[in-house]
């Protein structure tokens, strides 16, 4: 994908940043516009992503003809009702992270505001993705839900490996994991977006989250 | 015939897809296509087949997953999977097997955990089983890390006396995942002692002339290529590629005639396209290509050529030859001081960076690995390895992501015998001392005599000339006055009748003089003019670096002088007022988070006052106003640390000029980011805090296992320890951790922090603390050490 497609946002970022509406100085200003184009500068963004049709079955939701069943209750019912899915991958690339763990040397604030943009960042890739697999759902008829990823509810980060083989992604977009299920490059999300024809999502992410009631970041 | 043998003269035809043709018979997507070497035989037999039917001279075994990593839940072993798959290939009956290896699908440090002995045992356990199950070839394929191709190419080397191939997967802008170009793979991969190189997968051929290109410029052994048909489309659920078998065949026919000699497909192509590129080859004549040798060092992703024609500066202050501050950094295993210096030499304009870390009372074969692995992490310059210690250098070398160069080798029979077999085996480029049994010689004749000694003892061992680069040693103008020309004269000599690159340690000169700055600049610029190619020098020196960006412009290498202009144009521009700062508002400077003001406040304080009193009178009370407007909410993340990461720029200053033992620590404290984990950024910013209140922090780093945490708490008798864990998943380490630490070191108190822990969380690990923020970990912190 070209990087001209992303705009990393600056509210988005200060969220991340547990920004609460404190009075913003100028040094924080500049310093986050420097680190908005710095990253903006360092990503390679790529994204994969392969449509299955899926079932229902007892330990969660099989995606057909990959030997993948996704486990648990949370995933079984955000796919209820879906025919098929999207299994997508992305990944801003390994130099965002080095930008990061370099920047830690010089200057930790500026690396925590690197990290932030990154994480808004991804967001914006996926959401690239998630344009185009929007499109290939209404292109088949059906209107999409909203990107789950591993880690949500119940449904087991043991799971990234899983995905990365069914997408090819190490070989796609250079997607690892590792044995303890941490993705690398960090800053990448694999996600499942459910093919359903009943009416598109409206609720949020956070409604599902069993952090709900304790998270900072929250919407 | 003997695979080398049937190079020389013949193109070398490898087979297309096998993952593409095993789909076509209905595989599932996402399952271990190795495993149906023992489920499925027939089909992959078949395939095999058609691949030598269309006119491979090679086929390749499907063990490219093949790894115990990888193979882990399939109820098969490495070696029954390699030898049934190694075993269909030769039943093909093609003319050579090939066993093929692919990556890991983990990362090494610093971006991942997977440890270099680790992925070396894994290539190993595959290549032994190869090689026992009678493949001809090696094929290293579709890397992306120079590191982890070398860890299995040395596994390949050091196994089996197969020949090994090595290919590396470019993207559109012409690097690898992880940013590797084919200038720097060509070089070291063929150091390394490669029998063939090339690219492989992830493009279409036309997209990679520019890759192909710097690939044939730079290798020093038979070029390999194997592209994809196109790029993958989606069509419905199923992957189609968009290059035909005939325009794949037309490319491979036009880099056949510009030197590549072996061909082969990746994904996407099949037995038509292995087919038509063989006719498209029928009347093509296997160019002869001249190998070029060259001085040239690389890091992961970055070349630096000494070519004569350009100079190159080698940064010499990672060192601790006279440095109290490196050596405490050393001593403290303190690597956020050394990686400092990397970074600042980095920006100075350095191109190569020295690394030594000789100290009498440091494991030098373990540190100086670890110094290099840390400096790398920080810098894409490639390195210098710095040792005394031949085994020191073997490590290190070993474990270099790219060809490095080794400082140093000299003319004395001992060192001649253990360093360049390391040169050699390694591929390194050498520093070669004209010292010798005997000492320094006084003339440039005898100084030359001893490096053309060194040249022949190194084409002994087959390590091209163009490797050694030539230090001609220079004595202190104080002592020896009258043979610091001979230094000039005999680089002169060893450029012109041994045709070799020079390198020199510059400084020496001036040892024992005053304004040793000037001496150092003014001899440099007359080394230079004899024909020095790489000074190692402080970059740092306004005095020295004046001297290498006017002679980059004399020597035509700086075009136009645009770099010098850009560096001295505004230097009649008036200097920027000097700053003027009270002492007595470094507390505001601190509230304010006014990066680089502090430094000289703390200067300016230290005349009058003691490290304790500054951190007591000012850097507590000033954190801890932002401490309590950060909880308040008045102040958000950013500004608190930045007022933290004013404080410390301070402390530098402070940690500068009064020895340690007169810090007078509140307390020592270890963090560390659990075993599994590699999000560090929160104990980062914990340990900024910390050592800002006045704590001594030891940073075990990140992926740390529990047995170093409980070591070095015994070792130094800690009380508290902070750990850090950011995922679900390796908060089982941390409880794993703490479970050791409390049974070796019951009265050491423990604090955790990361983003998915909580309350619950801290219970079931086992910890004393939850530490919420970094500030929090300061309350913990003054509670167990009693700080009111």
């Amino acid at each position: 994908m070209e990087k001209s497609e992303i705009k990393i946002e600056k509210s988005e970022v200060l969220r991340y940043l547990g920004h609460r509406g404190q009075t913003l100085d100028g040094q924080t200003l500049q310093m986050l516009d420097e680190c908005i184009s710095e990253m903006l500068g360092a990503i390679r963004p790529r994204f994969v992503y392969r449509l299955f049709d899926i079932r229902q079955s007892g330990a969660g939701v099989e995606l057909i003809s990959s030997g993948v069943v996704l486990r648990g209750e949370s995933i079984k019912r955000h796919l209820c009702g879906c025919e098929r899915c999207a299994l997508m991958a992305a990944t801003l690339g390994i130099e965002a992270d080095s930008l990061i763990s370099r920047c830690e040397h010089r200057s930790m604030t500026r690396a925590v505001m690197l990290d932030a943009c990154a994480s808004d960042c991804i967001e914006k890739v996926c959401d690239t993705a998630e344009r185009e697999i929007k499109e290939a759902a209404r292109r088949e008829g059906f209107n999409t839900k909203f990107r789950f990823s591993a880690g949500y509810g119940d449904l087991p980060l043991e799971h990234q490996g899983e995905i990365i083989a069914a997408l090819n992604a190490s070989k796609q977009i250079g997607l690892t994991v590792t044995a303890d299920n941490i993705m690398i490059p960090r800053k990448s999300v694999t996600a499942v977006i459910g093919f359903t024809k009943a009416a598109a999502d409206v609720k949020d992410k956070c409604s599902v989250c069993e952090n709900r009631e304790n998270c900072e970041y929250r919407r | 015939m003997n695979i080398k043998d049937f190079l020389k003269d013949n193109f070398l035809i490898f087979d297309g897809g096998l993952g593409t043709m095993l789909q076509k018979e209905g595989i599932a997507v996402g399952s271990l296509p190795e495993v149906y070497n023992i489920t499925n035989p027939e089909i992959v037999l078949k395939i095999h087949k058609k691949y030598v039917e269309a006119g491979a001279d090679v086929i390749t075994a499907n063990t490219f997953q093949a790894s115990e990593l990888k193979l882990g839940a399939s109820g098969y072993s490495v070696e029954e999977i390699i030898t049934a798959g190694v075993g269909l290939a030769k039943s093909a009956g093609a003319k050579y097997t090939a066993l093929d290896i692919g990556p890991l699908g983990q990362l090494m440090p610093p971006m991942g955990t997977m440890d270099f002995d680790d992925a070396y045992k894994y290539f190993a356990r595959q290549i032994k089983a190869g090689a026992a199950a009678g493949a001809d070839i090696i094929v290293i394929e579709t890397f992306s890390d120079l590191l982890e191709a070398k860890a299995a190419l040395l596994a390949a080397k050091e196994n089996c006396s197969l020949p090994v191939f090595c290919t590396m997967t470019y993207q559109a802008d012409g690097r690898t995942f992880v940013g590797t170009d084919p200038k720097t793979a060509a070089i070291t991969l063929s150091a390394l002692g490669a029998d063939a190189l090339g690219i492989n997968c992830s493009l279409g051929p036309a997209q990679l002339a520019d890759a192909v290109r710097e690939t044939l410029n730079y290798s020093t052994v038979p070029v390999m290529l194997q592209p994809n048909a196109g790029l993958p489309k989606s069509d419905g659920d199923l992957t189609v590629y968009d290059v035909s078998a005939e325009e794949f065949a037309a490319v491979m026919r036009e880099y056949a005639k510009l030197g590549v000699s072996v061909l082969g497909g990746c994904c996407g192509t099949t037995p038509e396209y292995i087919s038509k590129m063989r006719e498209a080859l029928a009347d093509v004549k296997k160019p002869h290509i001249e190998v070029k040798q060259r001085t040239a060092v690389t890091s992961g992703v970055k070349t630096v050529e000494i070519d004569g024609d350009e100079i190159a500066v080698i940064g010499e202050r990672i060192n601790p030859t006279g440095k109290k501050r490196l050596k405490e950094a050393l001593r403290n295993a303190d690597y956020g001081y050394i990686t400092g210096e990397a970074i600042s030499q980095t920006q100075a304009g350095a191109d190569i960076l020295d690394v030594n870390a000789g100290l009498p009372e440091l494991d030098e074969v373990a540190v100086l690995s670890k110094v290099s692995a840390e400096v790398q992490a920080v810098t894409n310059l490639p390195l210098q390895i710095d040792s005394s210690d031949p085994a020191a250098i073997e490590r290190a070398v070993r474990l270099y992501r790219g060809r490095p160069i080794i400082n140093s080798v000299n003319g004395k029979r001992e060192s001649m015998d253990a360093i360049l077999p390391i040169v050699k085996k390694y591929g390194a480029c050498a520093v070669c001392l004209c010292l010798d049994e005997d000492g320094i010689p006084n003339t440039a004749e005898g100084r030359f005599k001893i490096a053309e000694k060194i040249v022949r003892g190194a084409e002994k061992y087959g390590i091209p000339r163009e490797s050694l680069i030539v230090d001609c040693l220079v004595l202190t103008a104080s002592a020896q006055q009258d043979v610091v020309l001979e230094t000039l004269k005999a680089i002169k000599l060893v450029r012109s009748r041994l045709g070799l690159k020079t390198v020199l340690g510059v400084s020496n000169v001036s040892f024992g003089l005053p304004a040793r700055g000037i001496m150092n600049g003014v001899f440099l610029a007359a080394a230079l003019g004899a024909g020095l190619n790489a000074p190692i020098i402080n970059p740092l020196s306004d005095d020295v670096m004046r001297a290498v960006h006017a002679f980059r412009v004399i020597n035509n290498q700086d075009k136009s002088a645009e770099e010098y202009i850009n560096r001295y144009g505004e230097t009649s521009a008036p200097a920027a007022p000097e700053r003027r700062t009270e002492p007595s508002d470094l507390k505001q400077i601190i509230i304010d988070g006014q990066l680089g003001s502090a430094e000289d406040a703390v200067a300016e304080l230290l005349k009058t006052k003691s490290a304790v009193e500054i951190i007591d009178e000012y850097f507590v009370p000033a954190l801890n106003v932002v401490g309590e407007q950060y909880e308040k909410g008045v102040l958000f993340l950013p500004q608190l640390m930045r007022s933290a990461e004013t404080v410390k720029c301070g402390f530098e200053v402070l940690k500068a000029s009064v020895p340690p033992d007169e810090r007078a620590s509140k307390g020592k404290i270890i963090v560390a980011t659990v075993k599994g984990d590699i999000h560090d950024i929160g104990k980062n910013i914990a340990k900024m805090l910390l050592e800002n209140y006045g704590f001594e922090v030891i940073d075990l780093g990140k992926d740390v296992p529990a047995e170093d945490v409980v070591s070095a708490a015994v070792e130094r008798d800690i009380k508290l320890v902070g750990l850090s864990a950011l995922m679900t998943t390796t908060v089982r380490n941390m409880k794993d951790t703490i479970t050791a630490l409390k049974t070796a070191k019951p009265d050491c108190k423990v604090m955790v922090g990361g983003a998915v822990l909580n309350e619950e969380y801290v219970k079931f690990v086992g910890a004393d603390y939850y530490s919420k923020d970094g500030q929090a970990g300061v309350n913990i912190a003054n509670e167990v050490f009693g700080v009111k």
